[in-house]
């Protein structure tokens, strides 16, 4: 392997690195997530971490941040040799960190949130408080409000809080790590961040920028790490390496090439139809659907696209049955369901695989035989009894035909690494051939190899005539396996096109909230 | 050298056994130590304590017959902290079954009908099943809190016993004493060990936790308590939640129930206000102590069994409290929750 | 009824609350960071024997008081050093903790049941105890009433007004975040352990020193519980304490008037109506279920442990 350190680097080169990081190591019981890891990065440097999912880049992010603590290595901050004991101090060294998912508290207001780490040592007053807010804010275009709680606000939203703390901490900030910030974002949303990093990088600010996403580390960094299943596998100036280098360098070999897309030659039949769903949410911090309209045919993938947060959990819940609607609202095969559990829908042909996938699509202590029967019990009794034995084989055969590495069926489903877990979880459900196939989120968090399996597996199923909806915030992997797509934002549904006349923009605008086209669309299609 | 905790790669099974050996041994380490506090010399009150029972034949019927109910009660509440039902209130459905299964000896003393006994167990099973339905009823339909209703029905159940003991049901022959008639024969489970009070009822309680063993792993009620580890899961699964909530209570409350019955029905002999002495907080010990496994139930009601017998002996020929028998378990919980930690996490040495 | 017994049937009410108050307030503290000790029963048993043993060997009250609370504290910080530092479960955790105090309290009060001492001395406000009717209902009780009443304000105040209570608040919600923000979950989890159990031992202190001046096995019958159980029924704002405190001690009061008053009822079926008023309490307030959610402290009865 090339690895060329960066020692002609650019302009940074010569001022004295702000952070610098040699030979880090981290193992966790079973998987080395970080082997030697070396990295430096200068003041006014926006500095990308560049990796697939799993190759280690959050574990790396944590110990520089004091989350976790590394095996081996050194750490060295504006030259000087430290041991970070945890985030506090951090925080009070000049670090700043925006992690995947926020660290905001959902039921305290923005304000709340932010004097959390405010002048720790000073007097507490909320109003000298709510006054530097606001002058932050003017200082750097981050507008938020003040006031409101954090679970009324907006992905966008939450994360400039998240930038605004870092801005605002009492030791002034000096290396801002962002983790996989642009993940939950549109791409509208996305633009107006870059703008942000990059006046603070002009200021002087370190950025180390986690992505696995190739365009924008091209886009907005000066240089770029990339990491490989823990190892640094290349260092480059991203102004001489072209996005299909980077791409070579971050999977190493090439995973197999997606399954070849067949046309279905079947009639358009409607699977399920879903049609005036309005529904309050049983989640203080959710969204409330609001007169969701749309169907989804047999041998199709619909994809639904959308930040998350924007009523995909409540939609699905409906539509699998976990919360009854109206009869009429749901209808599978014509038949109206919206009043049938989870049980009787199953029966029907529709099965689903969450989110969540450790504590929903799989119960983290049991072991595997018990998880395969999460979703298939009705089908293991004999006599009243469950028959564990044919359980045992067919955890065997599921975990051998997917591709599971595990350190036996007997142990718990807690034990498997994210990707093969939802091999498992995703096996379970495509080898019943279901008639219909709900799945959010189907490659979130999983490696290349595993993701193309698990894309493989819904085109076979596509192929076979079921009907598939897939939710997913991941716009690029929805225009890769749908035919059809629509966008859910603010609870609403908008209307359904065919992937070939959609205008990625134009998706863009819809997911950021913008339903003023959805009228006009819905007349003319 | 400094220790710190590190998690496990995963759970170790060997520890789940150890733990509990661990923690009797801390604690009969304290409790040698409180028995020196108190003035007392160690060894004497570690030999009257957990030693002498052992020593004669009527000590190990005694240690088994305190054993039963607790065995019983035990395994039900196995199933319900397995659901994550935390019925707390096992005292007062074990009031509720010897309560409703004494109400016929109360009102026919002198039969001595074949259908009586039968008609008293399952009486008692009633009993202990609808006072838990209850705060079933009360969780799934009003969503309350099933600790706090569960635990304000003891004190419920025992004003009620109260009640009837020194009230309607007082025996007119007893000279003013609380209680109710004494039963007999026919209202009696049969003693097998002559001479003790060991009976039948009690090999039948230590039945219950094999059978408790077969249903948590075999059938699909027991596959509906195990997924309880994860509500979002269970949905996921299709199970109803309040159809586990309403199953764990019955069945927990129903064992309850019928070990009161056995006890009115068998040692006691007699509805008595003192009948309950704590059994169904010591319940609780004997299924955190068995680690949530029904057969270890068994073992974990033996020992708590030979505390209380132990506890009582201490009492009289050291002149010490009462209450050591239940400040012994309290400690015993106490070593068992720490020694736990040891279930997932080792402890290594700080590298620095 | 006259006027004389209204007052004085209010005056017991609000003395019956206190150590009601005084426990809940604990809790609700404790609770609010995260932390579910259903210990609090025991801890008072603990508490009321303490405070006795030392309100008799000293012959000082106040110093009973003082030995109650540091009891309780005590018990606090044991809970938190199982939940907290070794993860334990918090519900048997808080079970063996009313076990041990039971068992505790019994084995070390042996020799003390049916010793008498002098109880606190009643301190009627200068000023304020004189005022017509409220005089007598508010202001002429022992220390103890004042400091249960001062409490509920304060843990008010604490919680929404200062950034210790922020931080609390903070923890008890997601203590994951709140680590990550560089807050300090654990130290806090032991404080308001600690906060919790001393002032369920003060309460206890209070029982054996000046409601009933004495030490009886079994003397704190179910208050512990009934703390427990009006956090949940305060929806954990601590001024809603005061309602419920007063509700449950006005059903116990009544009781014992009822009796006094000649009416017939039996005393043993009476006696079991406080507990079924916090069974009736719970299930109105349960009822919403999106109510409980929300208020409920979302890391409630979960263990946190920083990764390393």
């Amino acid at each position: 392997m090339n690895v060329t350190a960066d020692e002609k680097g650019g302009a940074n080169a010569r001022t004295q690195p702000r952070l610098e990081l040699y030979g880090i190591t981290k193992a966790f019981p079973g998987v080395v997530a970080n082997a030697d890891v070396s990295l430096s990065v200068h003041p006014g440097e926006i500095h990308a971490l560049l990796g697939e999912n799993g190759a280690g880049k959050s574990t790396l992010m944590k110990m520089i941040y004091g989350l976790l603590a590394p095996d081996s290595g050194s750490l060295m901050w504006d030259g000087r040799e430290i041991r970070i004991e945890g985030p506090m101090q951090a925080r009070a060294l000049g670090m700043g960190m925006v992690q995947q998912h926020f660290a905001l508290l959902e039921s305290l207001t923005v304000a709340e949130n932010l004097a959390l780490t405010l002048n720790r040592h000073g007097r507490w007053d909320p109003n000298r408080i709510a006054a530097r807010i606001e002058d932050a804010e003017r200082e750097y275009g981050l507008k938020v409000h003040a006031r409101r709680p954090v679970h009324r606000l907006s992905v966008g939203e939450r994360q400039r809080v998240e930038i605004l703390r870092c801005l605002l901490q009492e030791e002034p900030l000096k290396l801002l790590i962002l983790d996989e910030p642009t993940a939950v974002l549109t791409p509208q949303e996305i633009e107006g961040l870059f703008a942000i990093l990059r006046r603070l990088a002009a200021d002087g600010l370190s950025i180390l920028f986690v992505s696995h996403k190739l365009e924008e580390v091209r886009g907005l960094c000066d240089r770029v790490t990339v990491l490989r299943s823990g190892r640094v596998v290349a260092r480059r100036d991203t102004a001489d390496v072209s996005v299909e280098d980077l791409a070579a360098l971050m999977v190493g070999d090439a995973p197999p090439p997606l399954r070849e897309r067949k046309p279905v030659a079947l009639e358009a039949r409607v699977r399920m139809a879903v049609s005036s769903l309005s529904q309050s949410t049983l989640d203080p911090h959710g969204t409330a659907l609001q007169s969701v309209n749309f169907e989804l045919r047999q041998g199709e993938i619909l994809g639904l696209a959308g930040v998350s947060g924007n009523g995909q959990q409540e939609l699905m819940a409906a539509l699998v049955g976990e919360r009854s609607s109206p009869p009429e609202a749901i209808l599978i095969d014509g038949q109206a369901v919206g009043k049938l559990n989870v049980r009787a829908r199953r029966k029907l042909g529709l099965r689903y695989v969450p989110e969540e996938r450790l504590g929903k699509g799989a119960v983290p202590e049991l072991s595997l035989i018990d998880n395969v029967l999460l979703t298939r019990w009705a089908k293991a009794m004999q006599w009243g009894l469950l028959r564990l034995g044919q359980a045992r084989a067919a955890a065997q055969s599921l975990c051998d035909r997917h591709d599971v590495r595990h350190p036996g069926v007997a142990s718990p489903a807690a034990s498997l690494s994210g990707g093969n877990l939802q091999k498992f979880i995703m096996g379970r459900e495509l080898d019943e051939a279901p008639e219909i196939l709900i799945v959010a989120q189907p490659t979130w968090g999983v490696d290349v190899a595993a993701a193309r399996r698990i894309q493989d597996g819904l085109l076979a199923l596509r192929e076979r005539g079921s009907a598939l909806l897939v939710i997913s915030d991941d716009l690029d992997e929805l225009l890769l396996l749908s035919d059809r797509i629509a966008v859910m934002s603010g609870g609403r549904v908008s209307p359904v096109c065919p992937v070939a006349s959609v205008d990625r923009a134009e998706l863009g605008q819809w997911m950021g909230g913008n339903v003023s086209g959805w009228e006009a669309f819905g007349d003319a299609a | 050298m400094p220790l710190r905790l590190q998690r496990r790669a995963r759970p170790s099974f060997a520890m789940r056994l150890g733990a509990p050996l661990l923690a009797v041994l801390v604690a009969a380490v304290i409790a040698c130590g409180l028995l020196a506090a108190s003035g007392k010399a160690p060894l004497d009150g570690f030999y009257a304590l957990f030693l002498a029972p052992l020593t004669q034949a009527s000590g190990w019927a005694d240690v088994l017959t305190k054993s039963a109910p607790l065995a019983l009660i035990g395994a039900g509440l196995v199933v319900a902290f397995r659901s994550r039902v935390w019925n707390i209130g096992a005292q007062g459905q074990y009031i509720a079954g010897a309560v409703l299964g004494s109400a016929l000896v109360v009102h026919m003393p002198e039969s001595s009908a074949g259908w009586l006994l039968p008609s008293m167990i399952v009486l008692g099973v009633i009993g202990g099943l609808l006072y838990a339905a209850i705060p079933a009823f009360l969780s799934t339909r009003f969503n309350a809190n099933v600790i706090l209703t569960s635990l304000m029905f003891d004190y419920v159940a025992l004003a009620g016993l109260h009640y009837l003991t020194f009230g309607p049901w007082r025996d007119p022959s007893s000279y003013g004493f609380p209680g109710s008639v004494s039963f007999q024969d026919a209202a009696s489970l049969p003693v097998i060990w002559a001479h003790t009070q060991f009976g039948l009822g009690a090999v039948f309680a230590f039945l219950a936790a094999p059978l408790i063993w077969i249903l948590l792993r075999s059938t699909l009620f027991g596959f509906q308590v195990r997924v309880s580890a994860s509500d979002e899961a269970s949905t996921y699964a299709g199970f109803s939640r309040p159809r586990v909530v309403w199953m764990a209570l019955l069945l927990s409350g129903a064992l309850a129930g019928l070990a009161g019955l056995m006890q009115v029905a068998g040692p006691i002999n007699q509805l008595r206000p003192d009948i309950y002495s704590e059994v169904g907080f010591s319940a609780i010990i004997v299924a955190y102590l068995g680690q949530l496994n029904p057969l270890g139930v068994l073992p974990a009601a033996l020992l708590v069994g030979l505390f209380s017998v132990g506890a009582n002996n201490a009492q009289i020929t050291l002149g010490l409290s009462s209450s050591l028998g239940q400040l012994l378990q309290g400690v015993l919980l106490f070593t068992l929750l720490a020694s736990n930690v040891l279930v997932n996490y080792r402890l290594a040495k700080v590298s620095s | 009824m006259n006027n004389a017994v209204w007052i004085s049937l209010l005056a017991g009410v609000v003395v019956a609350a206190t150590p009601l108050l005084l426990a809940a307030a604990g809790e609700l503290v404790c609770e609010r960071a995260g932390l579910l000790n259903l210990g609090v029963e025991g801890m008072m048993a603990v508490g009321a024997v303490c405070g006795f043993i030392a309100a008799f060997t000293s012959g000082n009250a106040y110093l009973g008081l003082l030995a109650g609370l540091v009891a309780g504290l005590l018990c606090g910080l044991l809970f938190a050093w199982l939940t907290v530092q070794l993860m334990a479960d918090q519900v048997a955790t808080g079970l063996a903790l009313t076990i041990l105090g039971h068992g505790l309290s019994g084995f070390i009060g042996h020799g003390y049941a049916g010793d008498s001492i002098t109880g606190l001395p009643a301190l009627p406000l200068p000023g304020l105890s004189d005022l017509p009717v409220l005089g007598p209902i508010l202001f002429q009780h022992t220390l103890p009433v004042y400091v249960a009443l001062a409490l509920v304000f304060g843990v008010h105040w604490f919680l929404s007004r200062t950034r210790a209570g922020l931080t609390l608040r903070s923890v008890g919600e997601d203590p994951k975040v709140s680590y990550s923000l560089g807050l300090r979950v654990n130290a806090t989890r032991y404080a308001a352990a600690a906060f919790g159990g001393a002032m369920a031992g003060f309460a206890g202190a209070f029982l054996s020193t000046s409601y009933t001046p004495m030490w009886a096995e079994g003397m704190v019958a179910g208050q512990g519980w009934i703390a427990v159980g009006l956090v949940v029924f305060a929806t954990w704002r601590p001024l809603r304490l005061l309602v419920g405190a007063w509700l449950f001690a006005g059903v116990g009061i009544g009781q014992l008037f009822s009796q006094a008053a000649g009416l017939d009822l039996n005393t043993y079926l009476l006696s079991a109506l406080p507990y079924l008023a916090v069974v009736v309490a719970l299930v109105l307030i349960s009822r919403d279920p999106l109510r409980i959610r929300l208020n409920t402290p979302a890391s409630l009865g979960r263990p946190f442990r920083a990764e390393t």
